[in-house]
């Protein structure tokens, strides 16, 4: 174990504080499991924000990626009694996403789709528009290459501004696999975007 | 430009990655933040909920269950009955033909007490003791 990999108190109290978690969406998977529909409703309100965040950069889409979720939670309540309670329920439902998202966006990637520009408010950006217009083909074509875990490693990081730890609970990955993602990631995106990094002053 | 530090003899990289500032900039200009400000969370939460009381399984579906089997239980079900029927006939033939005196006494405005003392006399005629009984 390297130095950074280390418990430290901080990390003590994250571990406490993830076995709470773990507790409570275990207690609220036993009362879905035994007909109480309501606590399926606090599972929802508590994982809806992540699972939206990773349902957006999977599809890129805002509308898209509400019919994910819904699509996701469904999926999860139908196949609750598959879920083991003993681990975190977040990652569970993150693999639905990643996986249902994907097939969306495969059976989707006919639709020539521009992500949205009116929600969304990009930073200002050195790039004119038809630079970006060619970046972002550019991305989306070696995006593809990616898979999925990769691709949602290196946006997590790289556009979320998450931490490996973070990234790593999130999917439930250790956090050393999560550099290693990043790092094959990051090499492939830099080379397939160095013209266009090279234009930044 | 790397951003790793890697194990000695492996190739996980073993501290924090250090960011590269120009690549990530270049996927935040392109890739744009998740609009979380611009979902309405109560609604999203409402159309999950409702999606799946929708979806919850409704006490008739437990009949699918039993659809495959519903003719050949059903056909069973009415063979069994019409050899009752046929029996009860063959052996208390009276109690079949008495029904249609019973109904058009009733009909011919008969009280239903001497419509139901018809209808016992003639099921009951073949019996000796509830005939004597009767008389």
């Amino acid at each position: 174990m390297s130095p950074t990999d280390s418990p430290g108190p901080l990390d003590s109290s994250l571990a406490d504080e993830r076995r709470a978690v773990i507790e409570r969406d275990a207690a609220l998977v036993r009362r879905v499991r035994d007909g109480d529909s309501a606590a399926f409703d606090e599972i929802v309100k508590a994982y809806m924000r992540p699972v939206f965040q990773v349902a957006y950069r999977v599809v890129g889409h805002r509308e898209d990626a509400e019919d994910l979720v819904q699509d996701c939670f469904l999926a999860a309540y139908q196949y609750l009694d598959s879920y083991d309670a003993d681990r975190p329920f977040g990652p569970w439902i993150t693999r639905i996403v990643l996986n249902r998202g994907a097939n969306l966006r495969r059976s989707r990637a006919r639709r020539a789709t521009e992500p949205e520009t009116d929600t969304v408010s990009p930073a200002p950006s050195a790039l004119d528009e038809a630079t970006r217009a060619e970046a972002r083909a550019k991305l989306e074509e070696v995006l593809a290459t990616l898979n999925e875990r990769q691709r949602m490693i290196v946006t997590m990081c790289d556009v979320d501004g998450m931490t490996s730890s973070e990234i790593g609970e999130r999917l439930d990955l250790a956090p050393g696999t999560v550099r290693w993602h990043l790092h094959e990631a990051r090499r492939v995106l830099r080379r397939a975007l160095a013209r266009f990094i090279e234009d930044e002053p | 430009m790397t951003d790793l530090h890697l194990h000695r003899g492996g190739r996980t990289p073993s501290a924090e990655p250090r960011r590269d500032p120009r690549l990530s900039a270049l996927l935040r200009d392109l890739m744009g933040p998740v609009p979380m400000g611009d979902v309405d969370w109560d609604a999203l939460a409402g159309r999950v909920g409702a999606a799946i009381r929708a979806r919850q399984t409704p006490w008739w579906s437990y009949m699918q269950r039993w659809q495959r089997r519903a003719l050949p239980l059903s056909l069973a079900a009415g063979a069994f009955g019409a050899s009752i029927l046929v029996h009860s006939w063959l052996t208390h033939p009276e109690a079949l033909t008495s029904a249609p005196d019973m109904v058009s006494a009733v009909v011919a405005g008969a009280p239903v007490e001497h419509a139901a003392t018809i209808f016992t006399h003639a099921v009951t005629s073949g019996t000796p003791y509830a005939a004597d009984f009767l008389e």
